[in-house]
């Protein structure tokens, strides 16, 4: 077995200013609607919340990434949580590198220090599958 | 596809956050090894598809079509920009 990592590390107050530069077009084309939901319920930290999403989503893609990485956020889902980290799940081609890498489970956590809010994501692999596997 | 890379170069200098003036990139640069980070890769993209009014379906959603401006110019003339 071996373990892949993968980190990523983003500004609130970036993600604050695409908020309210995009609003409803960056929350639809990143975040899933439970991710949505969560953060019109919670106005105050919507924006550290989403930060936070952002950064795991990074985290995460990082650990199936290739030459010509995906950048393709609503391959991560994200559910649960709350204000901690949730459960994740891969979906369409992450899902299918994940499986080719031999990847079972991810882990995660999230750190925040006054702007920045950090993720990493670790998952144990069982090492590239051969073909038809 | 002129007036389609000036536009693009005009997006990536409001939205790229680079290390360095889009101005002094050519156009076959690497903007990933020229500061463009994950988060402002989402900015370029939602700002490009305002410019250009059009959608980047999730088939070229890749590093690569936004790893240039000859690359994001020709993945939106691809999608219908001229």
């Amino acid at each position: 077995m071996s373990l892949r990592v993968g980190v990523d590390i983003e500004s609130v107050t970036s993600v604050g200013s695409t908020l309210g530069q995009f609003g409803a077009a960056y929350v639809e084309r990143v975040f899933n609607e439970e991710e949505a939901a969560w953060a019109r319920r919670h106005p105050s930290t919507a924006t550290i919340f989403l930060a936070g999403r952002f950064a795991l989503r990074e985290a995460i893609l990082k650990l199936v990434e290739t030459d010509d990485s995906l950048v393709r956020w609503s391959d991560v889902v994200l559910e649960g949580g709350g204000s901690g980290p949730p459960s994740v799940r891969l979906v369409n081609d992450s899902a299918r590198r994940a499986h080719d890498l031999g990847i079972n489970k991810i882990h995660v956590s999230m750190g925040r220090a006054g702007d920045l809010v950090a993720a990493v994501a670790v998952a144990d692999s069982d090492g590239p599958k051969e073909e038809g596997q | 596809m002129s007036d389609v890379v000036a536009r693009v170069r005009s997006v990536i200098a409001a939205q790229g956050h680079l290390a360095k003036d889009v101005s002094a990139l050519g156009d076959g640069d690497d903007l990933y090894e020229n500061g463009l980070s994950s988060h402002a890769t989402v900015n370029l993209m939602l700002a490009l598809e305002n410019e250009f009014d059009l959608e980047f379906p999730d088939a070229v959603l890749r590093r690569s079509t936004f790893q240039s401006v000859e690359a994001i110019s020709a993945a939106l003339v691809s999608l219908g920009a001229s």
